[in-house]
């Protein structure tokens, strides 16, 4: 078990490299700092020295790869790709191209995309998970088939118009809570209500109607015949025999977007002016600051990649069949 | 010659997608196992309606896509000048509400603009009034008496229009089929719509009628008034949202060839070769997903909008612009998207693989080459046909939550997405602007639940499994 | 009174496109203590039958009409609720497959225990006591350790007593068994069956056993129902039926079962007389091996630790030597796991062989590469198990059957290759015309005529069979047995004929080699070592396999 982990994190390392040189292309490689100096400084109107010392104040000045005018091993460091990419393997992500702490700035905003995503995440799975049985029980029926294509037309609706509906509906119309904003502590909770609400019912057509395909995939199975044929009545199947082993699935599927959560969700948070990184994140694209995106593709990157290792040590926990092998 | 036709890369990409559909259509019918499962598909009603109102939407993306440059009205010259406007098919058929533009907004049906304007007076005092539209309702005398009537008498007369359509279309159908089944007109028809018929001709037939009207009515009533309102400049929200179903329809359907080869000969050699060849794909896409799909796309869409700016001069015009804008668009989702395919693909392989007509193969001599062409990826297909029908709607909702960000398609292209951004901040004026935001929801669900179930249908007949246990 | 009357029972399923009348007007009665055969081929209606009975049906099928008297009360009036009182602890089932038919998350106490806690109230301490009574009962060793284990961990047959603990935890009057040793080994299936019988014995329990093997029936069988498209063509006692069947079905299936005394003998179909087989193969004057195995081994490595290391081998074929000699059927027996597909396939090089020589005629077989193996490909061909398996849908039949001549470079001429499709078509029974129809359109028995069409195409001079018939019904089978004796006596060829089934064996091998746990155990002509075994596992399989005398 224990070797079998250190193996997954070993593998995670050649991954990060690759998106650690992926970023490095795309952001210092197709597009020199020159053009992102010129795209920021605005296209007219700009002197070489102008550039050259908007470069300097955001260590975008230094070569690439590697560095004639310095000596010894600093001529490696003293390079872009050092200082950018490198950097980032210990999390040091320096500063946005507005001169900000990174590191800093993530830190205090994973806190309110947490608050948003882990209510979300919980009451989510038990809305969808209970519907998703309900469904079950009366599968091959007219109210399973009406269900399904109820949910097929909520999935259908895009996730915009879930989140201005609710707020036109609910924040301006009946005026319940508030449309947007955020404060500390307690206070947060009635700037979270809505977002989640609406996080919730935006997600039941697509959770409601997976979990269900989970659920009769396992009704499906000859176990399930054997649980009946012991006299067990339909709730007890259900919930004893089917609902036990439709759980390793779903379980592990929660696992995988777990650490996702910190990353915090891009149109909720902007639309709801809650300060989280998925707002970061996007603020960070509309001004057009590579520091802040760059470090958010690793963020991310690394965020799921820890998934994947979580799921794989789910699975030998839960399921029996591997974790006793 | 009255124009000039322009081809745009995304149209070329587009006919070469029609054309490949058509020949695979062309090529399953001939094949009885390839048919067999389609046939299932239309034999459903929910299917058949499906597909009647995807070709709707998809027909509209054709008619939109045959851009030309119109000729100038100069008679004096020999020579043609054409203008460097590009327009489409589609635009010719709605001159009326492409040309029609009033001043700002106006709610739907509307004679007037939305808010007061201080308007000269004949006395020469200034006054706060409703100015009438230049285009809607403008054949009225009396708008607040006659349009109701007016409107009715509009709505009757397209749906007058489209059950002439509509029968005719049906007269031509039910004699073709008299041809076919070889007996009279009459008893034709009644076996057409029977019920013990095989396909849900009935539902066909209900829904094309829906459709030929709806497309009369508005085209009748459009003429006349703005069928959604407009928006802030004057334009008619209802040819916008017309216009946004090519960039859906593409975005949808792009993306997936630009990704379809990529994935399909990864997909297979991981699975078939396995050892270091698998190894290394199997790297390539676990990296390429570990990156966050949205921030991916938004960098490469950044990096190409400095490329484009510090390029202007390579661009003839603000289409073309767009267009290759669009083009990217596709390209990234289509790198962002491709990693799941081929992980499905990879597994299936991998099973496959262990069949004994592909061992039997190998016992043969036959070479791997040969081995993957003729037997891994014809018994692949299904997976890859089921992939590319869920992916669409998720596509085409994907544009809209990207273009809100600021990295979708260009902001001159005509989106949803375009229209949703552009029109949420005005949900917040006194009274409220709904209807851009409304127009670009109704079309985009219509699609997209429409495509949802045709997708939900096509698995059920592809997928062995699926299929298997009913 | 009898314990169980079934009357008029039909059953239908219902498809998205038509209705299949999967059981029509069955009639049958199960005495205290007896048991009760039902036995027909594939989609003859009897698991639907089995199903029915406890109305376990899966939600396509439907009960039409008829009567299910259990103690003289109608079953099929209770309400869903009434039931389940009786399922479990009047009426019990076992079924098939025991690996998927148990919970695989659930300890196996619980899953037994479940029932007993269910229907009697039991407490949990007096639950778990009766469990470990019961799995004794049942011939399991370690009873206490097993209850804490999930099924993954157990094998096959333990599996299937733990079925039966199940089934018998609430002391059901009626067992129903369906097809309850197919999926498992000849020695297993024989304690199986024997622990079966005397339970039934012990709890005086009236037993349904459901099976496809005269072989089997006639082992268990007090009373037996033939089942055919559906419905009961004929019932009689056990004693009877074996001696004179009356219906000509009856005595199709019981001709169909091939068997040591028909050796030299086309098996009857269809009622037609058995006739004998023309020999005349080409013998060659020096009897020199065409194939020659020596010290084969195979072995998969286990990997395991941080840097997936090769700690260790599974040693799927250690050390086996055969040879087959020119125009003879050598049977290779064995179980499952004992290694004997691996053989086969890596004879014809579908797996790398790690140590050992194998020649044919005399040339090399293990270093060939590339251009060489591929020349040598025709002379080595292989026919599959699963006839659905081996044919790539996607292809048409003629195609198939094209490919090898193609690949190897048989017939380069498209015209006469074409031809050749026709005449090897017309060889195993087939009309021409099959060869622009697609694989999906065939019956399993002519799906596996086409497989050996496609193996015949490139002339081999051998051809591994590989449980070639197990996956077909018994009049399926005796077809294409036939077919194989025919083209042997025709071409010449030598069979490697790989299988589990002894009668097979009897009725077919010149020669036999038994293979246990990847070596060969007992290896000599066919009549000496069915007759008179040698070794030790050979008495024991032998012994193990049911055998049908007929009277």
């Amino acid at each position: 078990m224990i070797s079998y982990i250190i193996r997954r994190l070993l593998y995670a390392i050649p991954i990060l490299i690759g998106v650690n040189i992926i970023t490095f292309i795309l952001f210092f490689v197709v597009n020199s700092p020159d053009h992102m100096a010129i795209s920021q400084l605005g296209e007219k109107h700009t002197t070489p020295e102008q550039i050259e010392e908007w470069k300097r104040e955001r260590g975008y000045h230094l070569p690439l790869l590697v560095n004639e005018t310095e000596t010894g091993i600093e001529k490696l460091t003293e390079t872009i790709f050092f200082q950018k990419s490198i950097k980032l393997f210990v999390f040091d992500f320096g500063n946005s191209d507005s001169g900000r702490n990174i590191g800093y700035d993530i830190s205090n905003r994973m806190w309110p995309s947490l608050a948003i995503a882990v209510p979300n995440l919980i009451l989510g799975l038990l809305v969808t998970i209970t519907l998703a049985l309900i469904i079950a029980f009366f599968r091959a029926t007219y109210i399973d088939y009406w269900a399904v294509v109820i949910c097929v037309a909520l999935m259908s609706i895009s996730a915009l118009f879930y989140i201005i509906g609710g707020q036109f509906v609910i924040g301006k119309l009946l005026q319940v809570v508030p449309i947007s904003g955020y404060d500390t502590g307690l206070e947060a909770i009635k700037f979270l209500i809505l977002p989640v609400i609406i996080g919730v019912v935006g997600g039941i057509g697509s959770g409601t109607r997976w979990y269900r395909t989970i659920f009769l995939e396992e009704i499906n199975k000859d176990y399930v015949r054997t649980a009946r044929s012991k006299g067990l009545s339909e709730q007890l199947v259900l919930f004893r025999h089917v609902l036990r082993n439709a759980l390793i699935p779903i379980l592990t599927g929660v696992v995988v977007v777990l650490p996702m959560l910190f990353m915090g969700s891009l149109l909720v948070e902007s639309f709801f002016g809650i300060p989280g990184l998925g707002s970061y994140t996007i603020d960070a694209i509309n001004s057009q600051d590579f520091a802040i995106v760059r470090s958010m593709v690793y963020l991310g990157s690394v965020l799921y990649i820890i998934g994947l290792i979580l799921t794989d040590i789910s699975y030998t926990l839960v399921d029996p069949r591997i974790r006793l092998n | 010659m009255p124009f000039q036709p322009v081809i745009l890369i995304t149209d070329a990409l587009f006919f070469i997608l029609t054309a490949l559909l058509v020949v695979f259509i062309l090529f399953a019918r001939k094949r009885e196992h390839i048919s067999r499962p389609w046939k299932k598909v239309f034999k459903r009603s929910t299917g058949a309606v499906s597909l009647v109102v995807l070709s709707t939407y998809y027909s509209i993306a054709v008619l939109d896509s045959m851009h030309f440059n119109p000729r100038l009205e100069n008679a004096s010259t020999e020579q043609a000048t054409y203008s460097n406007e590009i327009l489409s098919v589609l635009d010719v058929f709605m001159t009326p509400m492409r040309t029609q533009v009033e001043k700002t907004f106006s709610a739907p049906l509307a004679t007037h603009l939305l808010s007061k304007v201080m308007v000269p007076q004949e006395d020469g005092s200034m006054q706060q009034v409703y100015p009438r539209l230049k285009y809607g309702g403008a054949h009225l005398e009396n708008p607040d008496q006659d349009k109701l009537v007016d409107i009715v008498l509009l709505v009757v007369r397209g749906i007058l229009y489209a059950a002439i359509v509509w029968l005719v279309m049906w007269a031509v159908i039910s004699f073709i089929y008299s041809r076919k089944v070889k007996l009279t007109i009459s008893k034709s028809i009644s076996k057409l719509f029977s019920s013990d018929q095989e396909y849900p001709v009935c539902a066909i037939a209900i829904t094309t009628g829906i459709i030929i009207t709806i497309v009369s009515v508005s085209m009748v009533v459009g003429s006349y008034y703005h069928l959604f309102g407009t928006d802030k400049v004057g334009q008619d929200v209802f040819y916008q949202a017309i216009k946004s179903i090519r960039t859906g329809i593409l975005i949808g359907t792009l993306t997936t060839i630009v990704m379809l080869p990529v994935a399909i000969t990864l997909g297979a050699m991981a699975g078939f070769f396995r050892g270091w060849v698998d190894d290394v794909i199997q790297y390539l896409y676990t990296t390429l997903n570990s990156i966050p799909g949205v921030l991916l796309i938004a960098a490469s869409i950044l990096l190409v909008q400095i490329y484009m700016s510090n390029n202007e001069e390579n661009f003839n015009s603000l289409v073309e612009r767009a267009d290759i804008r669009l083009l990217f668009l596709c390209l990234i989702l289509g790198i962002t998207s491709w990693t799941g395919l081929c992980r499905l693909l990879r597994a299936e392989t991998f099973k496959l693989r262990e069949m004994e007509y592909i061992q039997a193969a190998t016992a043969f001599g036959v070479t791997k080459f040969r081995i993957l062409v003729r037997h891994v990826m014809p018994n692949f297909m299904h997976i890859v046909l089921i992939t590319v029908a869920l992916d669409f709607s998720g596509l085409v909702l994907a544009e809209a939550v990207l273009s809100y960000i600021n990295i979708g398609v260009d902001p001159a292209t005509n989106s949803w997405g375009n229209m949703i951004n552009q029109a949420r901040l005005e949900m917040a004026r006194d009274p409220v602007v709904w209807w851009s935001l409304t127009a670009a929801f109704v079309f985009m669900f219509i699609l997209v639940l429409f495509a949802n179930l045709f997708a939900d249908v096509v698995r059920d007949a592809l997928d062995p499994r699926v299929a298997g246990s009913e | 009174m009898a314990l169980l009357k079934v009357s008029n029972l039909s059953t239908e399923i219902r498809l998205t496109d038509r209705t299949i009348n999967a059981v029509k007007d069955v009639s049958f009665e199960v005495n205290h203590g007896e048991t009760f055969a039902l036995v027909g081929e594939s989609g003859s209606g009897k698991s639907i039958t089995a199903l029915s009975l406890a109305r376990l049906l899966p939600d396509a099928a439907k009960i039409t009409h008829g009567q299910v008297r259990l103690n003289d009360a109608n079953l099929l009036n209770y309400t869903e609720k009434d039931m389940r009182t009786v399922r479990g602890s009047k009426v019990s089932m076992i079924f098939q497959e025991p690996m998927t038919s148990l919970n695989p998350v659930v300890k196996i106490g619980d899953q037994i225990s479940e029932s007993m806690i269910h229907h009697e109230q039991l407490s949990k301490q007096a639950a778990r006591a009766r469990c470990l009574d019961l799995l004794n009962a049942v011939g399991l060793p370690d009873a206490k350790r097993n209850m804490g284990e999930y099924p993954h961990q157990l094998s096959g047959g333990m599996r299937q007593r733990i079925m039966i603990a199940i089934a018998l935890a609430a002391n059901p009057d009626v067992l129903i068994a369906d097809e309850p040793t197919t999926a498992l080994d000849v020695t297993i299936q024989a304690q199986v069956l024997e622990l079966l019988k005397k339970l039934q014995e012990e709890l005086k329990m009236g037993l349904i056993f459901i099976t496809h093997d005269l072989g089997v029936v006639q082992q268990v069988a007090d009373r037996i129902a033939v089942m055919r498209y559906g419905e009961i063509v004929e019932t009689a006692s056990s004693k009877e039926f074996f001696s004179a069947p009356q219906h000509p079905y009856s005595q199709q299936l019981l001709n169909a079962v091939p068997s040591i005394h028909k050796r030299g003998q086309r098996l009857s179909i269809n009622g037609e007389d058995a006739t004998q087989l023309n020999k005349n193969i080409k013998q060659t004057p020096d009897n020199l091996p065409l194939l020659d195995v020596d010290h084969l081994k195979v072995h998969f490595p286990i990997r395991k630790g941080i840097f997936k290391r090769v700690v260790d081998h599974v040693k799927a074929v250690n050390d086996v030597s055969l040879q087959l000699y020119p125009g003879k059927t050598l049977a290779l027996v064995g179980e499952s796991g004992c290694g004997k597909t691996t053989v086969g396939k890596s004879i014809v090089r579908l797996l790398e062989i790690t140590q050992g020589d194998m020649t044919f005629q005399g040339h090399d077989l293990v270093q060939l590469k590339g251009e060489e193996l591929r020349a040598r490909r025709s002379d080595l061909q292989i026919v599959f198990q699963d006839p659905y398996s081996s044919l790539n849908p996607r292809m048409l039949v003629g195609d198939i059957i094209e490919e090898g001549m193609i690949s190897l470079s048989v017939e380069n001429n498209p015209q006469k290759r074409k031809q050749a499709v026709t005449e090897l078509l017309q060889q195993v029974g087939l009309p021409a015309d099959s060869m622009d129809r697609y694989p999906h359109e065939f019956s399993g028995g002519q799906r596996q005529r086409i497989c050996i069409a496609r193996a015949l195409a490139v002339k081999p001079k051998v051809i591994i069979c590989d449980e070639p018939t197990s996956a077909l019904d018994v009049s399926v089978q005796a077809q294409v047995l036939n077919l194989l004796k025919d083209l042997q006596a025709q071409l010449g060829m030598s069979y490697l004929f790989i299988t589990h089934d002894m009668s097979v064996v009897s009725y077919l091998a010149d020669e036999i080699a038994v293979m246990y746990q990847g070596g060969i155990v007992e290896h000599g002509d066919a009549i000496s070592v069915l007759q008179e075994p040698q070794h030790e596992y050979t008495k024991k399989l032998l012994a193990a396999v049911p055998k049908l005398h007929l009277h």
